[in-house]
């Protein structure tokens, strides 16, 4: 489903490459979730991919324009409800009634345990409640690809564990390609049918849960364990986007 | 300093957040709030330095009684409280230096800082473990990182007694947390101020904190030492080690 070939980006001729030689394939319905600590590159890797940033260098091919992303801060209209903010992207994109349209956004938003605050504002609701809500505007459009840029960043274990659970189980369902970057190593194990570290410019090669957690890769082990003392922590000092 | 609370409540609306909690610290140690989102681990902080009232209780910093002071005589009280806010928040238009010196006052803009502000500036920034050379950079310049540690030190200028600190490791990456970790624990021991953490972020609480308390509905569901916290069977509780767990069997 989606295949990228040599894939790097800087931002001009002049400036250091974030990354460079990124190389992997997803096939449909699978989920890639890539691990990297603050500024190796992963929104700008992920906006690369979902073509929101037209790559320096590589390329990126997906057999579907059917696709859809979830913005690290939302990006939810803060003028319109939650219901509102569901229904938007319906009656933007597809031609259903008010009725149908509002049927569905109402049944969504029971899926993600927000029916009680459709009236709200996004200002009205927590920063759980928002993510839950961009979750499900992101989910709206039933997209074939999804993109997820920190998809639980921000929440307690147990709600993020049970968004994560209700990632999987929708993917699973609808057959979603995905892609999902984090910071959180236990969330990209669960949601992960491979698992791949963004760091020092350079993607590693996408590995099960199991083996990831087992890697003996020395950057993936400092990451893992979060020491202060590594190959990650020099190349931070040495000047990598933070 | 130590500081207790007792038997505070507080409601908004219908919602009850905190329920007749009753806690206190120890001076000098490190206590972890620990619980869900909207538990209401942030507003016991406001709370204590009079942000939020409670509906009935009563909150002390040592003898004082907080919740009978007007909002002139929670002056003094504030400046003996340093928060740290999760995000740096500091004025991108000025320099570390002047960052950190808005700690000491607000007018920096107005006239130099004398040499025992620069002193003062200086030795905050140390430590939190920044040099000199950073001193006339602007806030976008520096990692996100850097930017939390120059806050940190801002809030350290005025010479705070007690530390509040609101969810200083989330989002951030597990090497990055291990050094706001580290440094949480340094400021503790070097500066020998009373800590106060709200996390969900149980790995932290289990390495940093010489006490966790996990609140739960408005109530104490548990307070003890991290070792106490991990023997616990209660299913929250157990809910939150599970990754911590299950990571340091894998590790």
């Amino acid at each position: 489903m989606i295949r990228v070939n040599s894939l790097g980006h800087r931002f001009s001729p002049d400036s250091p490459w974030i990354y460079q030689g990124i190389d992997f394939q997803l096939k449909q319905g699978e989920c890639l979730a890539i691990l990297g600590p603050s500024g190796s590159g992963k929104t700008v890797l992920l906006k690369s991919l979902a073509g929101l940033i037209l790559p320096a260098e590589g390329s990126v091919k997906i057999e579907t324009q059917d696709l859809g992303m979830l913005f690290q801060k939302n990006a939810l209209f803060d003028s319109m409800t939650a219901l509102e903010n569901l229904l938007f992207p319906l009656r933007e994109k597809k031609s259903f009634s008010i009725a149908e349209a509002k049927e569905r956004s109402l049944e969504m938003l029971k899926s993600v345990g927000l029916e009680a605050s459709a009236h709200l504002f996004p200002d009205e609701l927590s920063g759980g409640m928002q993510k839950r809500l961009g979750l499900a505007r992101a989910w709206m459009m039933e997209p074939e690809v999804l993109f997820y840029d920190e998809p639980t960043a921000g929440l307690d274990p147990v709600t993020s564990r049970s968004i994560a659970a209700l990632m999987r189980q929708r993917a699973r369902d609808l057959g979603t390609t995905s892609i999902v970057v984090t910071n959180e190593v236990a969330r990209a194990l669960q949601l992960g049918d491979s698992v791949a570290l963004l760091a020092a410019g350079r993607l590693t090669s996408p590995l099960s849960p199991d083996a990831f957690s087992q890697s003996q890769d020395e950057s993936i082990r400092q990451f893992i364990e979060g020491r202060l003392v590594g190959p990650l922590t020099r190349t931070r000092e040495n000047g990598a986007l933070e | 300093m130590s500081l207790r609370f007792v038997e505070v409540r507080k409601s908004f609306g219908e919602r009850t957040v905190l329920d007749g909690l009753s806690f206190e610290t120890r001076a000098g140690e490190i206590l972890f709030l620990l619980g869900r989102s909207g538990v209401g681990k942030s507003v016991t902080l406001k709370h204590l330095v009079g942000l939020i009232r409670p509906d009935s209780g009563k909150i002390y910093i040592d003898q004082l009684e907080v919740t009978a002071l007007n909002e002139e005589e929670l002056g003094p009280v504030r400046r003996k409280c340093g928060m740290v806010f999760q995000h740096p928040a500091l004025l991108d238009s000025l320099s570390v230096r002047a960052n950190v010196g808005f700690g000491l006052r607000q007018d920096v803009q107005a006239r130099p800082f004398t040499a025992a502000e620069e002193t003062r500036i200086r030795h905050c920034l140390d430590l939190v473990h920044l040099g000199p050379e950073i001193l006339d950079r602007k806030p976008p310049e520096l990692s996100y990182g850097m930017q939390k540690r120059v806050s940190l030190a801002r809030t350290l200028a005025p010479g705070p007694e007690i530390l509040l600190f609101d969810e200083p490791t989330t989002g951030l990456d597990p090497i990055a947390t291990e050094a706001v970790n580290e440094l949480i624990r340094d400021l503790s021991r070097n500066l020998q101020v009373t800590s106060i953490v709200v996390s969900h972020d149980m790995k932290s609480a289990l390495s940093v904190a010489d006490r966790i308390l996990v609140l739960d509905a408005g109530r104490i569901l548990a307070l003890g030492s991290p070792a106490e916290i991990r023997a616990s069977q209660a299913p929250l509780i157990r809910d939150f080690l599970s990754e911590v767990l299950a990571q340091e069997v894998r590790s």
